[in-house]
């Protein structure tokens, strides 16, 4: 054990180091931030400095693996953290391919092309750089399929129990493991038959060794959010819900629009957007010399299928990564040796998934891959997060530290994540939370409302308790500050001796109609005005 | 003679039914109890273990001993003797000597004058008794005792020294590592301040000190589960490993074998024996170079009876202890060890059905092993695990413990406390060791980390004992209180000098033992009140508990409820894997109500600790309705 990890510690190094340096130069020097990366950090830095401090900050929405990996940079309020655990994740990816790959008997040039894919293919640069979870659960599952082909053919119950174990752990990464679980269930018993299990009894076995740790996941997921939230099912009936957000998002989405609940538009569009990804893929699966093998690789495109086709996936490119691992698997059951002419053929398909993936990324829905996919091609870098920025500074510089700001950090997130002071806002884990909500000037000195028209602000829930906050403001206070979509009110005389700070007229040229019921508040501000 | 069991042995004179020069093996041959063939091996035999030839008749299973008895008794009409529970004249019972008795079967029985009545395996030896006269210098009336009457009165005559040194050898050179003293007062201080100091803070401060204690159990379960884990992914990784192959097996030469002993304590369990003489007739090794003892109380008439009127041969030497101190296993074990014979030792109990090869394989992996390897550990495993509930959960445990956890225990050379049965010793360092220790109630797992915190080191390997897995409810808790007691008494012996022994076996070992053999009645114990605070809180919400499970604490604990115990479960799962009995892996998931047994027989083993700390709850075996015709068949 102490050998192989020592062997391929080189490799992990280099590739850690290559990823962390592009991620740290995105991060630090262009400032192209991750949505996700700066969501997990915000909800670590809540739940270690929060008021009260306390794990189940949180959320209990979301599945909490991304979330704890990511506390020891939360606890050091360092913002570059998730680009840490992404590059580790992803350089835990590339050496468990490049180890496999080297097992293959097809020399060096296979390792070199490998390592061309490792280290220049987009969507894995994206995946290392950008402090998603995305890489986390195509490294469990790379792994998952990985350790039941070893047991299957090995027989070290080793690696049943690992594999087992990380279905256990990818269920704390991400919920649509159920769809993968779903597809391996059937698999697993007609696979079993032909490999080392040709009893039902065994078979079974076999099957519970899988379920087992998801099940025990999700029945532990459950209660702990009965424990901390008083509602067994908080993390699908939430206002946050993943599913919920997904599913908006997926039907905001055309394609994603056409393929739900159509059997063949969801296959259509998983195998597309392989076949953009990684090419070799399909070579490899359809030159595999035990054929039951390749459904264990397939369950990941039916688990995306399965997803598109209940209209729960963004279908992001991201998602078809592990592809690139799993077709090194695959190569080691070829039925022959290629030819030169297949040598040549298998080249090409490793080095045209590069151009392929960079013009799918260009033409992606979802905006982070496009933008990433143009920086890729030397363009300037967007300023990600500038204006939540911007307010954070001011929020730092200008206001009391001990001013209770509410905010909505669903959407506002990037507020808290970049001032680095949780203890300075009223936050939705805070069961004061509805009521200073309500009645903001009771509670809280200043609150944070997001523009209704932006996606930021359709579902702040300022916006939701008071239809015209964002324009108006509310009784008792006044504009501090509008940065973007963003608009810091502040109550006027809750403490006294506090640093006077200058105001902003109000602009009511962007408010919304809206549904035209008449808010009390407004009415009676224009009243006053 | 004399006392109320005396019988009168009037000297009647000499049968006339044999002539005097024939041999008995000659006259069983004429008689076609015996094959022409048999004889030379018989004789080779006999010189090989320096006995009697009509011992070795019996003991290598050349006769039924019903159909000598009867041979002997109707057929030759010699008058036969019962010496079972017959107290005899001592000064008559030690005219031969000890060594002259016991390789001849003979023993005085009683002296009229210059006739002296000798009981005798072979009254037709005329040569023997010659010889006697001749050393006596009285005339001999032969009398006819089977092996298992004379070994009763051999054991009763001349075993009270040994039967003393084997229940307080190891107190006596050695009090510290016995379990004679089940606290020492140094322990007790300790102990007692530890209670003090409890006691004074909880008064003092009783949230504080509840908070200090609850944070200490977490602790506890998250390190255990942790080393649990550890161990046993150690184990499936080197499952496959085979310690010895097939073809190191069919290289070893008979010639080349070493005498080994198998010891094989009995306790009113007539109903066993021939499923064990089965068990022992399968073993592949020469049966000239084993030696089985059959150890016996005096006072399990029902057992010496039934293996007299056993009608299929047998290979074993019964030795009936002397009654004194504990009547324990580990008692007739230190007892046995007296008159080993072999270079190497193993134990099996009654009913047990080792692998024909175990015996070879162990040699093997002692040769392949350095001089510190004592003891290796064979797996033990059931026969009659699709019985019912208990005796599927006892196969899964068994299954995990043998063919997991001692296996990572190996792997990480951390004390493995060995099993009950199919442990192989050397023998000379068996005796350096002192052997076991007769307090200890599971002085088997108390060997193996005796030998380890001597330096010395317990293995593994691949073979297995196939037992009868316990299926009465009563019973088990019998058996599992002991074994939990055992394993008490074994951590409070080595936990006399820790310093001593962190610096003898490393930290790595000094923790293992701790989590291992400390931990596992520690965990049993605690569990309830755990569970018992865990559903008052889930009924009635007592906020006052909260105070102990701050935000830390809390989220240990809960990772011990959810993951821990997941883990543990499914470790119990991949168990089945190894043997696959697949059928058993849902069975797994019933673990909790299983602990709940376990934790009901841990306060019976700590009542008992404080009460009766010494005393054996005998398990009773041969309760199991399967046969094990199937397994023999398998192997």
């Amino acid at each position: 054990m102490k050998q192989t990890i020592l062997k391929h510690l080189p490799t992990y190094l280099c590739f850690f180091g290559y990823y962390l340096a592009i991620g740290l130069v995105l991060h630090i020097v262009f400032s192209f931030n991750s949505r996700e990366g700066i969501f997990l950090l915000e909800k670590g830095i809540i739940a270690l400095y929060g008021a009260p401090p306390q794990l189940e900050n949180i959320g209990l929405v979301y599945p909490p693996l991304p979330f704890v990996v990511n506390l020891p940079f939360a606890a050091l309020k360092l913002l570059w953290g998730p680009q840490v655990v992404t590059a580790a994740a992803t350089a835990g990816l590339a050496t468990l391919t490049l180890s496999e790959v080297r097992k293959l008997e097809r020399g060096r040039l296979l390792e070199i092309l490998f390592i061309v894919v490792l280290a220049c293919h987009p969507l894995v640069l994206y995946l290392a750089t950008m402090g998603a979870s995305s890489i986390l659960y195509a490294l469990l599952l790379a792994t998952y399929i990985y350790l039941l082909i070893s047991y299957a053919f090995l027989g070290k119950t080793f690696f049943l129990v690992s594999a087992g174990l990380t279905m256990g752990v990818l269920a704390f990464v991400r919920y649509e493991t159920l769809f993968i679980l779903m597809f391996m269930l059937p698999v697993l018993h007609i696979v079993s038959g032909g490999l080392r299990f040709h009893s039902p009894q065994a078979s079974w076995a076999l099957i519970l060794m899988n379920v087992i740790p998801p099940v025990f996941a999700w029945l532990s997921w459950t209660y702990l959010n009965w424990l901390f939230t008083g509602d067994w099912l908080n993390f699908l009936r939430s206002p946050y819900a993943y599913f919920r957000n997904i599913e908006l998002f997926a039907l905001a989405n055309p394609e994603m629009l056409q393929a739900r609940h159509d059997v063949l538009g969801s296959l259509w569009i998983v195998l597309k957007k392989s076949l953009v990804v990684f090419p070799l893929f399909f070579w490899a699966i359809l030159r595999v010399r035990n054929f039951s093998i390749s459904w264990f690789f397939l369950a990941p495109l039916f688990a995306l299928a399965f997803a598109a086709f209940a209209g729960l996936t963004l279908s992001t490119f991201e998602e078809y990564v592990v592809l690139i691992p799993l077709s090194v698997f695959l190569l080691a059951f070829e039925r022959t040796s290629p030819s030169r002419m297949q040598q040549v053929v298998f080249a090409v398909l490793i080095l045209v998934s590069i151009p392929l993936s960079l013009r799918g990324m260009l033409n992606s829905a979802h905006e982070q891959e496009r933008q990433f996919a143009a920086m890729y091609l030397g363009q300037e870098p967007p300023q990600v997060f500038e204006h939540e920025r911007r307010l954070a500074a001011f929020i730092t510089s200008e206001l009391d530290p001990t001013e209770k700001i509410l905010l909505d950090d669903a959407n506002g997130f990037p507020i808290v994540a970049y001032t680095k002071q949780p203890q300075r806002f009223m936050l939705p884990y805070q069961y004061m939370f509805p009521s200073a909500a309500i009645s903001p000037a009771s509670f809280i000195d200043a609150f944070i409302v997001a523009r209704p028209s932006t996606p930021e602000g359709k579902s702040d829930q300022m916006n939701r308790f008071h239809e015209h906050v964002f324009d108006d403001g509310l009784p008792r206070t006044e504009l501090l500050r509008e940065v973007g979509p963003w608009r810091l009110y502040r109550v006027v005389n809750r403490r006294n001796g506090r640093e006077a700070l200058p105001t902003i007229p109000i602009s009511h040229s962007e408010r919304d109609s809206g549904s035209g019921i008449r808010n009390p508040n407004t009415e009676a501000r224009n009243k006053f005005q | 003679m004399k006392g109320q069991n005396v019988a009168t042995f009037k000297p009647v004179g000499t049968s006339t039914f044999y002539e005097s020069q024939t041999s008995i093996v000659d006259l069983l041959v004429r008689q076609g109890l015996l094959a022409d063939e048999q004889t030379k091996l018989l004789e080779a035999h006999s010189s090989v273990r320096v006995v009697h030839p009509a011992h070795v008749l019996l003991v290598e299973g050349f006769i039924s001993r019903k159909a000598y008895h009867d041979f002997v008794v109707n057929k030759l009409g010699v008058q036969e003797v019962n010496l079972v529970g017959v107290e005899l004249d001592r000064s008559v019972a030690t005219l031969l000597k000890q060594t002259f008795v016991k390789r001849h079967q003979v023993l005085p029985i009683e002296k009229h004058g210059k006739t002296l009545v000798v009981a005798m395996l072979d009254p037709t030896d005329d040569g023997l008794r010659r010889e006697i006269e001749e050393l006596t210098g009285c005339s001999v009336v032969p009398r006819f005792a089977s092996d298992v009457d004379l070994s009763w009165q051999f054991h009763e005559v001349f075993g009270k020294p040994l039967v003393h040194r084997a229940v307080y050898s190891l107190f006596w050179t050695n009090p510290e590592s016995s379990a004679a003293t089940v606290i020492t007062p140094r322990q007790a201080y300790v102990l007692i301040a530890a209670v003090g100091v409890f006691l004074f803070a909880l008064t003092l401060a009783p949230i504080p000190t509840l908070l200090v204690v609850s944070s200490s159990i977490s602790g506890f379960y998250l390190f255990s589960i942790a080393f649990k884990f550890l161990l046993t992914m150690a184990g499936t990784r080197y499952e496959t490993v085979r310690h010895v192959s097939r073809k190191e097996l069919r290289e070893l030469r008979d010639e080349d074998l070493p005498i080994y002993t198998i010891l094989v304590p009995i306790y009113k369990e007539a109903n066993v024996l021939k499923k064990l003489n089965a068990g022992m007739l399968r073993l592949d090794y020469p049966k000239e170079k084993l030696d089985i003892k059959l150890l016996m109380e005096q006072d399990d008439v029902e057992t010496l009876e039934a293996i007299k009127a056993l009608e299929t041969p047998a290979v074993f030497e019964p030795v009936i202890v002397p009654n004194f101190g504990p009547r324990t296993k580990p008692k007739a074990c230190n007892y046995g060890l007296y008159y080993t014979k072999g270079q190497y030792l193993t134990i099996f109990d009654a009913e047990d059905i080792p692998e024909p090869d175990q015996l070879k394989k162990a040699l093997i992996r002692f040769q392949k092993e350095t001089d510190d390897v004592v003891v290796v550990q064979a797996a033990l495993n059931y026969f009659n695990r699709n019985e019912n509930f208990l005796t599927k959960m006892f196969t899964l445990e068994y299954s995990y413990w043998f063919d997991y956890l001692l296996r990572g225990m190996d792997r990480l050379k951390i004390p493995i406390p060995l099993g009950g049965t199919s442990n192989h010793f050397r023998v000379d360092r068996l005796r350096e060791l002192g052997g076991w220790d007769p307090f200890n109630v599971t002085e088997d797992a108390d060997l193996g980390i005796r030998a380890s915190a001597r330096g010395y080191r317990v293995a593994v390997f691949d073979s297995t004992t196939y037992e009868e897995a316990n299926r009465a409810l009563g019973n088990w808790i019998r058996q599992r209180s002991r074994w939990i007691k055992g394993y008490i008494q074994t951590w409070l012996v080595h936990t006399r000098h820790p310093i001593r022994l962190f610096k003898t076996v490393g930290w790595r070992a000094f923790f293992g033992f701790h989590f291992f053999v400390g931990a596992t009645p520690a965990t049993f114990l605690i569990n309830p009140i755990l569970w018992l605070t865990f559903f008052l809180w889930l009924l009635i919400r007592m906020k006052w508990i909260d105070l102990f499970f701050p935000p830390i604490i809390l989220y240990i604990s809960l990772f011990n409820l959810l993951i821990g115990n997941l883990i543990i479960v499914y470790m119990n799962m991949l168990a089945v894997f190894k043997r696959r009995t697949y059928e058993l892996t849902a069975y797994a998931l019933l673990n909790p109500a299983y602990w709940v047994l376990h934790s009901i027989a841990s306060y019976k083993a700590l009542w008992q600790l404080i009460h009766k700390p010494f005393y054996w709850e005998k398990t009773t075996h041969g309760l199991t309705e399967v046969g094990t015709e199937s397994l023999l068949a398998q192997q």
